[in-house]
C-alpha cells in the first residue's frame, strides 16, 4: 500500500496550490460542525459494529427473557409449581417491565459509543485537527451531543420497542401486554430516554477523562454495579444514592415491576441530570484545557 | 502573517517557551529552527490556540487564532503527521474538516490530488506509511487555501523525492504570497528552503535573521593545513597568535586566527613544505551549531527538556 501513492500533481513546481474550484466563503456554524461530526462517526467501521451489536443484544436479551418467562408460566400452569411458591408469579405489567429492563445491558454499548466519539480523538490525535478547524471548541462537544441524540433516540425507540414486542410474543395471551396498553409505551419511551442519557453520559465522561478505558469503567459502575451491588453494602445513604441512576429511573416510568422506586419527577430529573451534567462538565474541561 | 509577542508557556516549573517574539511575513519561507526540545512545537500549538500561553500574545492573520470564524481558510497547519483516526479514510478525514466551514468536497479531491494521495483516498489511514501520513497532513494544511501555513517538521519520514517535493511546494507557497513557517531541527534542510530564520533554544529566541546574515554574524572559519612538518608549523603559528590544533592525521592542522595567505607566508619564510592549504568557510550548519551550542550542552547534561511538551500538555 505504501508504494501506491500516485505522483504528486505539480511536483515539477509548476501550477498553483490554490484552488481551481474555490473554497466557498462560509464560517463555522453549529449545523456545519454537526455535519462534520456525522462524517466522522459514519466513516468508522466501529460505529456501525457497535450499533449492530446494540440492536442484536438489546432485542436478543429481551427475547431470552420473554422465552424464559413463558417457560416458567407453562411450568406453573402444569402444576409443577413448588408448594408454597408465590401463586401466579408476576403479572402482565411486571413481566413487560422486566423484559424491557433487560435492554440496559445493550445500553452500555451506547455509553461506549458516546465516550469513543471524543476519547478516540484524544487517543489518535484527531482532536488537534478538530480543534484547529473549530477553535472555539464548545461547538465540537455540542455537535457531538446533538448527533448522539439524533442517532440514539430513534434507534433506542426501535430497540426498546422491538425488545418489548418480541419478548412479549412468547407469553400466553393472559400474561402479555401490548404497546397500546396503559404505561407500556411510556416504559418504551423511558428506556429509549435512558439510552440517550447513557450515550450523553459516555460523551461527557470521554471529554472529562480523555480515556476510553476510564470512561467504560465509570459506565459499568453506573449502569450495572450501582443498582445491583451497592444496596448489598447495607449503607442507607449509599443505597438511596444508587437509586438515582438511568436504569432505575427508566424502570420507574410506565409499567413497573412492583412499586416504582422513584417518583415520575425524580425519574425524569435523574435521566436529564445524567444526560446533561457530565456533558456540561466535559465541555467546560475541554474549553479550559490545553490539548 | 504570524506575530508572536512575548510568548511564554510554562508547564509547572518548566518553561517551554520563554518570552519569544518574532514575525513571519507573507511571501517568504521562514525556517523555525532549534534542537529537539527547543519549544518549536509548543510555539506552534500556542499560535493555533491549542495550548494557552502563560503570558504574551500569538496573532495569526492579525487576530488570535480562536477569534477566526473560518480558521481553515486563514491558517493551514501540520502539527503531528498521522494524528488521524487509523480507521478513517484519508478522504473522510478531510471531508469532515471541510464540512466545518462549508468548504466544497471538490476541494478535498483537489488537495488529495495535489499531494498525490488520490489513489489511496478511500483507504484507511492506519495502513499509511509515515510519508503518506505527512502528505495527508499537508493536504489538511492546504485544504482551506489559507494565506498562512505552518508545518511542523514536514520532511520527517519522507524519502528523497518527497523531501524535494516539500522543498518545491514551500517555495511555491511563498511565491504565491503566503506566509510560510516551517520548523526543523536540520539546518541543512532549512538552508535550501528558507529565506528567513527564527532560531530558538530552550524556548528562547537565539536569532531572527536571514540565512546570509547568520553566516556573516558567526566568527570566521578555519584553515586546513597539511604539512610533513606540522609540529614545527603549529609552534610558529602559535607564536604568531593563531590557534593551530592537530587534526586526526599527524600531518594535519586546523588553524583559526590566521587566514590562508598568512599561514602560507609563514611557512615560506621558514622553508616549511605545505602539501595542502585551504580555507574552510563557515557553513550555515557551523553557524547554527555555534548558535545553539549552549542549548545542546544543556541537553547532554541529562537535564534537557523533553522533545515535546510534558505529558498532560501534549496530547
Amino acid at each position: 500500500m505504501s508504494t501506491s501513492t500516485s505522483a504528486p500533481a505539480g511536483s515539477d513546481g509548476a501550477g498553483s496550490v490554490g484552488t481551481g474550484t474555490g473554497t466557498g466563503s462560509g464560517r463555522v456554524s453549529l449545523v456545519r460542525v454537526v455535519r462534520s461530526e456525522w462524517t466522522k462517526l459514519a466513516s468508522l467501521r466501529s460505529t456501525w459494529l457497535l450499533l449492530l451489536v446494540f440492536v442484536v443484544l438489546g432485542v436478543g436479551v429481551a427475547t431470552l427473557a420473554g422465552w424464559g418467562s413463558s417457560q416458567a408460566i407453562e411450568a406453573q400452569e402444569a402444576g409443577v409449581a413448588t408448594a408454597g411458591g408465590p401463586p401466579g408469579g408476576l403479572g402482565g405489567e411486571a413481566l413487560a417491565a422486566t423484559i424491557i429492563s433487560t435492554t440496559s445491558l445493550a445500553t452500555l454499548l451506547l455509553g461506549v459509543l458516546g465516550a469513543l466519539t471524543i476519547s478516540s480523538e484524544h487517543a489518535t490525535g484527531t482532536l488537534t485537527a478538530t480543534l484547529t478547524a473549530v477553535p472555539r471548541r464548545w461547538p465540537v462537544v455540542l455537535a457531538k451531543a446533538v448527533l448522539l441524540v439524533l442517532v440514539v433516540a430513534p434507534l433506542g425507540l426501535l430497540v426498546s420497542g422491538l425488545a418489548l414486542v418480541v419478548g412479549e410474543s412468547f407469553l400466553p395471551e393472559s400474561a402479555s401486554v401490548g404497546l397500546a396498553d396503559d404505561g407500556v409505551l411510556a416504559a418504551v419511551v423511558a428506556h429509549a430516554a435512558a439510552m440517550v442519557a447513557t450515550a450523553l453520559l459516555g460523551l461527557g465522561l470521554g471529554a472529562l477523562l480523555r480515556s476510553t478505558a476510564g470512561s467504560i469503567t465509570v459506565l459499568v459502575v453506573v449502569i450495572f454495579l450501582a443498582p445491583g451491588l451497592v444496596p448489598l453494602f447495607g449503607v442507607d445513604w449509599l443505597t438511596t444514592a444508587s437509586q438515582y441512576v438511568p436504569a432505575t429511573a427508566a424502570g420507574s416510568l410506565g409499567v413497573t415491576a412492583g412499586d416504582p422506586v422513584l417518583s415520575t419527577t425524580e425519574a425524569v430529573l435523574t435521566l436529564v441530570g445524567w444526560a446533561l451534567v457530565p456533558v456540561v462538565a466535559g465541555l467546560v474541561a475541554l474549553q479550559r484545557r490545553d490539548v | 502573517m504570524i506575530e508572536a509577542r512575548g510568548l511564554t508557556k510554562r508547564y509547572g516549573a518548566k518553561t517551554a517557551v520563554d518570552d519569544l517574539s518574532f514575525t513571519v511575513r507573507p511571501g517568504s519561507v521562514t525556517g523555525f529552527l532549534g534542537p529537539n526540545g527547543a519549544g518549536k512545537s509548543t510555539t506552534m500549538r500556542l499560535l493555533l490556540g491549542l495550548d494557552r500561553p502563560t503570558s504574551g500574545q500569538a496573532l495569526v492573520g492579525g487576530k488570535r487564532y480562536r477569534e477566526h470564524r473560518a480558521p481553515l481558510r486563514e491558517v493551514g497547519a501540520l502539527l503531528e503527521a498521522r494524528a488521524v483516526h487509523p480507521g478513517r479514510s484519508a478522504r473522510a478525514h478531510l471531508v469532515s474538516l471541510a464540512r466545518t466551514e462549508g468548504i466544497p468536497v471538490r476541494r478535498v479531491d483537489e488537495v488529495l490530488d495535489l499531494v498525490g494521495l488520490t489513489a489511496v483516498a478511500r483507504k484507511r489511514v492506519g495502513g499509511f506509511s509515515l510519508g503518506m501520513g505527512q502528505r495527508l497532513g499537508i493536504a489538511t494544511a492546504l485544504l482551506g487555501d489559507p494565506a498562512t501555513i505552518m508545518l511542523d517538521e514536514p520532511v520527517n519520514g519522507l524519502d528523497p523525492d518527497g523531501v524535494l517535493w516539500i522543498r518545491t511546494l514551500l517555495r511555491r507557497l511563498a511565491a504565491e504570497g503566503r506566509a510560510v513557517l516551517v520548523s526543523s531541527h536540520l539546518m541543512s534542510e532549512m538552508a535550501l528552503t528558507a529565506d528567513h530564520l527564527v532560531v530558538v533554544g530552550r524556548g528562547r529566541l537565539l536569532a531572527d535573521t536571514t540565512v546570509a546574515e547568520l553566516v556573516a554574524r558567526t566568527e570566521g572559519g578555519s584553515v586546513v593545513v597539511r604539512s610533513p612538518q606540522a609540529e614545527q608549523l603549529a609552534a610558529l603559528l602559535a607564536d604568531a597568535g593563531a590557534d593551530a590544533r592537530p587534526g586526526d592525521q599527524p600531518d594535519l592542522l586546523h588553524v583559526s586566527g590566521a587566514d590562508a595567505p598568512r599561514i602560507g607566508e609563514t611557512a615560506a619564510r621558514h622553508g616549511l613544505v605545505l602539501h595542502e592549504l585551504h580555507a574552510r568557510e563557515t557553513s550555515l550548519e557551523d553557524a547554527y551549531m555555534a548558535l545553539t551550542r549552549d542549548s545542546r550542552e544543556y541537553r547532554t547534561d541529562g537535564t534537557g527538556e523533553p522533545e515535546t511538551a510534558p505529558a498532560g500538555a501534549a496530547r
